[in-house]
């Protein structure tokens, strides 16, 4: 209940964005708290990509009110630049930079970006990727990484510029299923330790075991929102209950 | 009639000139091609005065790739010093001219390779917050490079070939001198057939040069790509 008191790193009210005429995000309310990991559900096309890249300006948003560690994100240069600085990010498709090694994709933005010296963006990256479990993997080309290595490099990238939140769009998706479990293992890690998160995932069971609320969304509204227990055993909504039972039979097949 | 053998030393020192009319217009436009093909490529979150220079620089490739370089060599020399009363040195209108015609092309390559970056590493380079500069510096050089040089080379061997035209307004670089010798000498084979050797030479070792360059490239990020074929 105490952090009901504290101001949301992340909050939402309202959001709406449009592709022409497709509402991608219709009316999105979403408040994250220091250190919770909040999971995100639902369909495909529902708008999860959408919402978490208006978080970081990825996507401007048309309607709404979207603040980040006490920035509005106003269209500005600047305020996108300051939310930025606050946010990490990791993407489906790992994104890597394939012309440097995994210590430089990771010290990139730190030294380029938040000018630190490149012995203490080294010094960090390599304790980073001890985190992510890549000890002695700092020279390695993404090409010479299988994709859940990648994926764990992304992310110690991400948390390279010490973000106070972390984005993850469906980071185990693009990975083969017997490498997800490393990925999602890491991620549990930095729920405990502390890390602020918004995860888009399918992994229901990650999400009941990590998140401290699960939001569904469906057709760019956020349908339904709860903890683990209430959300996934005890739905409410019709549509949630027909998500909920797709995935289960389709994960049980 | 002198002999063709009285002139070596006038055509070698043509042949200096050809190089070096050579090398300032591939370093012309190959600065013209990169600096224009970095601003004008379309990307992820580009800044807005990026997309008017853009709208300039449409234009221009347009109409320097539209017209003949020895009708901009006629129009730099001829054209500029009639018009305004300013006199341009051959040299300067030669270089220029050829500057201007190459860089529109050597643009346009650039400009490909920059859109051939993958979109999701513009959305990683904006995710971590790096500037356009630094995304360009760090994570678009490279793969640019990788796609654009070797038609970059070839248009440096255009370049080298273009400034034969120079012979068109008197300038005195190999084919001027070849044209005079054979009529100085009447020998007409001989002279254009060492002409055209020494032509293919240079061009050669630039070609080697340029091969020697996406070797380097392609060592450098082969690493890169080894796997890139499996993902
Ligand atoms: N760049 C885009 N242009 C047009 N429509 C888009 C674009 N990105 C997403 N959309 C549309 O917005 C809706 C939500 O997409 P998205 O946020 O990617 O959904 P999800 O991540 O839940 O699968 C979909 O209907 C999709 O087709
Ligand atoms: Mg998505």
């Amino acid at each position: 209940m105490s952090e009901m008191l504290k101001t949301p790193v992340v909050s939402l009210k309202g959001v709406i964005k449009k592709y022409g005429s497709v509402v991608a995000v219709n009316g999105v309310d979403l408040e994250v708290f220091e250190s919770q990991t909040v999971a995100i559900i639902g369909p495909s096309g529902s708008g999860k990509s959408t919402v978490i890249r208006t978080i970081n300006g990825l996507e401007s948003h048309d309607g709404g009110e979207i603040v980040v560690n006490g920035v509005t994100l106003d269209g500005s240069k600047s305020s996108i630049r300051d939310v930025r600085n606050d946010v990490g990010m990791v993407f489906q498709q790992f994104n890597l930079f394939p012309y440097m090694s995994a210590l430089d994709n990771i010290t990139l933005a730190p030294r380029r970006r938040q000018g630190v010296s490149r012995l203490d963006a080294e010094a960090h990256g390599m304790e980073l990727l001890e985190k992510v479990g890549l000890k002695g993997f700092e020279s390695r080309y993404p090409s010479e990484l299988s994709g859940g290595q990648q994926q764990r490099v992304a992310i110690a990238r991400g948390l390279a510029t010490k973000p106070k939140v972390m984005l993850f769009d469906e980071p185990t998706s693009a990975l083969d299923p017997e490498v997800v479990q490393d990925v999602l293992g890491v991620m549990k890690d930095l729920a405990h330790d502390g890390v602020t998160m918004i995860v888009v995932t399918h992994e229901l069971t990650f999400a009941a075991q990590v998140a401290n609320s699960i939001v569904f969304m469906d057709a760019g509204v956020v349908v339904e929102q709860g903890d683990g227990d209430s959300l996934l055993r005890n739905p409410q909504h019709k549509r949630t209950i027909r998500f909920l039972s797709s995935l289960n039979a389709s994960s049980f097949d | 009639m002198t002999s063709v053998i009285d002139y070596t030393e006038l055509f070698l020192t043509a042949v200096v000139y050809t190089i070096a009319l050579s090398v300032m217009s591939i370093i012309g436009g190959t600065l013209v091609g990169v600096v224009f093909g970095f601003l004008s490529a379309r990307r992820l979150e580009a800044p807005h005065w990026f997309r008017a220079a853009r709208v300039f620089i449409d234009i221009y490739v347009r109409i320097f790739r539209s017209v003949p370089p020895l009708v901009l060599m006629f129009l730099l020399y001829f054209g500029v010093s009639a018009a305004m009363n300013l006199s341009i040195s051959m040299t300067a209108a030669v270089v220029l001219a050829l500057t201007l015609f190459v860089g529109a092309y050597q643009s346009e390559n650039i400009r490909a390779g920059v859109e051939s970056v993958p979109r999701g590493q513009a959305e990683a380079s904006a995710a971590l917050g790096l500037g356009i500069f630094s995304r360009m510096r760090y994570v678009e050089a490279r793969p640019t490079f990788a796609v654009a040089l070797p038609s970059m080379v070839g248009q440096w061997v255009v370049t080298i070939k273009d400034t034969s035209l120079a012979s068109g307004i008197g300038v005195v670089e190999a084919t001027t001198i070849a044209l005079t010798v054979r009529q100085a000498t009447g020998e007409t084979w001989l002279v254009f057939l060492v002409l055209g050797v020494t032509y293919f030479l240079i061009n050669r070792g630039v070609a080697l040069l340029g091969s020697v360059l996406e070797k380097r490239i392609s060592r450098s990020t082969s690493r890169a790509q080894s796997r890139a074929a499996l993902v």
